[in-house]
């Protein structure tokens, strides 16, 4: 039970720990993460068009460097010379065939050797578009091209079309692979022709002169791959002109179908579609920055190329991931201080808390002396303080209450023995009252019935007799009354005729009248069952006393009684003819030991307990006693019991 | 209802015992018995009581019950474990009128148990019909009473 609880308090609170370590750090980094990722897609893709516009000068400028530099070649004297050669114009120059054709031949060399590796070839055609003199640029060495080579370049564009330039004008291809006799090179050559007529000094336009523009050399140092991005350069038919794969390359010249639009086909659709732009996580490459523009370099219609720079999102959340994981570790390290410092508090707390547990336990089994150990003063040292006070309070409680119960016990033990001593003071003073009672009525009784007596002596014994009995009703109301009052008065309820006890008192009372003068007038109603269960001597003691009562405060008149039937109550009515009661007495009457008036106490012999019993009576058998009475019209004293008809024998005859 | 008139001859040849400590009350239940013509014997305590019982063979006994020596209960103890006297009816006067007393008497075995004072008037005739319900006095009272 106890293992339980603190198991539970324990796991409870560090649990509640390790939620308020984790879910601020987890609200913090997915934060962070989401407002420093999208602020890195904007710088990136910032960056990433910077950088195409970037490359895209920069190839620009090679582009129209090439161009130029052909133009100036084209132009110079010594081209002029070797013009006016080709159209066989000997018209300013002694040098011969051989010096002029070295000369130019110088020229291209030193051509090829200036512009620093990027053209791959230069040579110059005849009007017929036969190589007259070229140098071409084998992997960094310079060697004459074939002067005899027949190949026709008539229809070629870069002859065709520049042949027929005005000066000034300069052709530039589209790329193309480099041919040798009339098959691509392998490996291939990327290259760009640019092409411009010769002129002679008759302006007769007398060759071209063609170089042949290295891509490889333009593109390397300007759109280099790495791990975390690409470079695309996609021709106006999709195919590629330059691309990581070296499968992919050269669709249109190789007559294969690799596109952009076959690897990419809705990014193409963007791509295609609008000059500049960008792509973040398109379907097709979700994890990737897409960035393009489309290139169309001035003077160079055969041109229309889309760069697109792909860089990966990895590359660009770098950062990011790197933030992740050193807020992963931050939680960890969090997370095992939380531990430690969770399961000491959490130690210094339930450590208390069982310490008072225990102790509660031990109180509870009777041990208040227990206390607990108090080991701080924070609000759990507060408790063990509360308790211990507690427990002193409820220790001094015991102590008071157990002297309370002892007490009580032996004012209990007293009182018992009181009222033993009562009991046995009541039994003893009715034994030696009723002793000598026994005399004197027996012995007026026995003289009494003697005969040849005196009358007056008789009279007097009579009168003897009758204080002997007068004292007698005294004892037995004395013993009556202090039975009731102490609630020893025990009834026993057996089924009885009450017409049979109104008989019998009807003999008794005739007497009392005859001696006064009197008339008893005794009726009991039809209504009342024939046997009823009642206590036989408290219904002759209710009945009796009041007729006693009746019988000795009248002087004149009748005294009667009547029994009647009321639903379930039994009432018995005592009326006489006396000298009525005042309505102030009406209770006081009852009481004990009270008379109407004290002076009458001595007119009217008694102890004035008769109607004191009457009433405990009633009530002990919860029925009532009431009076009616008015000074002069003399009294009616009503008693109502709860009826109890005795049904088994009811209608038989009493 | 039956009842016996009190004359002088009627518990004539009857020898009735009566045992009390205290002369007055003795002699008041005597000269009632007495003036109905029985012959009484008196003793002062339970033992000459019992004495007197086993010696004369009363018809009836009435005893006392607060006696020096032997009281009425210790009588009624040695009367009932003696067969000469244990068909004795034995009658209490007793001044004990506390509620119960009359159950303990009766329970203890005294045929029947009388308080003091005694009403001298009816004494005789409550005693006798007490004795009614003895078989071996029963007849012999029948033809004593008289009225209905």
């Amino acid at each position: 039970m106890l293992q339980a609880m603190t198991r539970s308090l324990q796991s409870k609170l560090i649990l509640a720990l390790v939620l308020a370590v984790l879910i601020p750090t987890t609200i913090i980094s997915v934060y962070t993460d989401r407002t420093s990722t999208s602020l890195l897609i904007d710088n990136a893709r910032q960056e990433e068009s910077s950088a195409l516009v970037v490359a895209t000068s920069q190839i620009v400028t090679k582009l129209g460097d090439a161009e130029n530099n052909v133009l100036f070649v084209s132009q110079t004297s010594t081209t002029k010379d070797y013009a006016n050669l080709l159209s066989g114009n000997r018209r300013t120059t002694d040098k011969t065939v051989n010096a002029l054709a070295e000369a130019q031949t110088a020229l291209l060399r030193s051509f090829l050797t200036n512009t620093g590796g990027a053209f791959r070839r230069i040579y110059v055609l005849d009007a017929q578009g036969y190589l007259r003199i070229g140098v071409d640029n084998e992997a960094g060495t310079l060697a004459l091209m074939v002067a005899d080579d027949q190949e026709d370049r008539a229809k070629e564009p870069y002859f065709s079309e520049a042949v027929n330039l005005i000066p000034g004008q300069v052709y530039g291809s589209n790329v193309e692979l480099s041919m040798t006799k009339g098959h691509i090179e392998k490996p291939y050559a990327p290259i760009i022709y640019y092409s411009t007529p010769i002129f002679d000094d008759y302006n007769n336009t007398a060759g071209v002169i063609v170089s042949e523009l290295d891509v490889h050399h333009v593109f390397a140092t300007v759109v280099k791959h790495d791990l975390n991005q690409q470079w695309l350069i996609v021709d106006s038919d999709g195919s590629y002109v330059w691309h990581p794969v070296a499968s992919k390359l050269y669709g249109r010249m190789l007559g294969h179908r690799t596109r952009l639009s076959t690897d990419q086909p809705q990014d193409a659709t963007v791509i295609f579609g609008m000059d500049t732009g960008d792509l973040v996580r398109s379907q097709e490459r979700p994890d990737t920055l897409q960035t393009f523009t489309r290139m169309t370099p001035p003077d160079q219609p055969n041109i229309d190329w889309r760069l697109v720079k792909q860089r990966s999102l990895h590359s660009i959340y770098g950062a990011v991931s790197q933030s992740r994981r050193t807020i992963c570790v931050l939680a960890l390290v969090l997370l095992s201080v939380a531990l430690v410092v969770g399961s000491l508090l959490v130690r210094s707390v339930v450590q208390p808390i069982r310490s008072l547990y225990n102790t509660a336990q031990a109180i509870m089994l009777g041990n208040l002396t227990q206390h607990v150990e108090v080991t701080s003063k924070d609000e759990l040292g507060q408790l063990a303080v509360a308790f211990n006070e507690m427990t002193t309070a409820i220790q001094k409680r015991e102590t008071d209450l157990r002297q309370q119960a002892e007490e009580l016990r032996i004012a209990t033990a007293q009182a018992k023995e009181a009222s033993r001593l009562k009991d046995e003071f009541l039994a003893v003073m009715s034994h030696e009252l009723r002793t000598p009672l026994n005399a004197i009525i027996g012995f007026a009784g026995i003289l009494s019935i003697s005969k040849n007596l005196d009358p007056q002596v008789l009279h007097k014994i009579r009168r003897i007799r009758s204080n002997g009995e007068r004292l007698l009703t005294l004892i037995s109301d004395i013993l009556d009354i202090s039975r009731i009052e102490s609630g020893r008065m025990q009834l026993t309820n057996t089924p009885i005729s009450i017409r049979q006890l109104v008989e019998r008192l009807d003999a008794q009372m005739n007497v009392l009248g005859e001696e006064k003068g009197l008339a008893f007038k005794v009726q009991v109603d039809d209504a009342v069952p024939q046997l009823i269960e009642v206590d036989q001597d408290a219904m002759t003691k209710i009945t009796t006393n009041l007729l006693s009562n009746a019988f000795k405060f009248t002087e004149k008149g009748e005294v009667s009684l009547q029994v009647l039937r009321q639903g379930s109550t039994l009432v018995i009515q005592v009326s006489d003819t006396c000298i009525g009661i005042p309505a102030h007495m009406h209770e006081i009457i009852f009481e004990t030991f009270r008379q109407v008036d004290s002076s009458s106490t001595r007119k009217y012999g008694g102890s004035g307990l008769g109607l004191a019993i009457v009433r405990q009576l009633c009530n002990t058998m919860n029925g009532t006693v009431q009076v009616s009475s008015e000074v002069g019209q003399g009294s009616t004293f009503t008693v109502t019991l709860p009826i109890h008809a005795y049904t088994q024998l009811a209608g038989s005859p009493a | 209802m039956m009842s016996f008139s009190t004359s002088d001859d009627l518990l004539k040849n009857w020898c009735v015992l009566v045992v009390d400590d205290e002369a007055d009350s003795l002699e008041v239940a005597q000269t009632l018995l007495e003036m109905c013509g029985a012959t009484i014997l008196t003793a002062k305590n339970g033992q000459e009581g019992l004495e007197k019982a086993i010696q004369h063979r009363p018809r009836f006994i009435l005893s006392d019950l607060s006696m020096p020596e032997m009281n009425g209960w210790q009588l009624l103890h040695a009367l009932k474990n003696d067969v000469r006297t244990q068909d004795i009816p034995v009658i209490a006067l007793t001044a004990h009128a506390m509620q119960g007393d009359r159950e303990l008497g009766r329970a203890a075995g005294f045929h029947n148990y009388l308080t003091k004072p005694l009403v001298p008037e009816t004494f005789i005739n409550t005693v006798l019909t007490l004795l009614l319900g003895v078989p071996s006095l029963a007849a012999d009272l029948a033809s004593r009473k008289s009225g209905e």
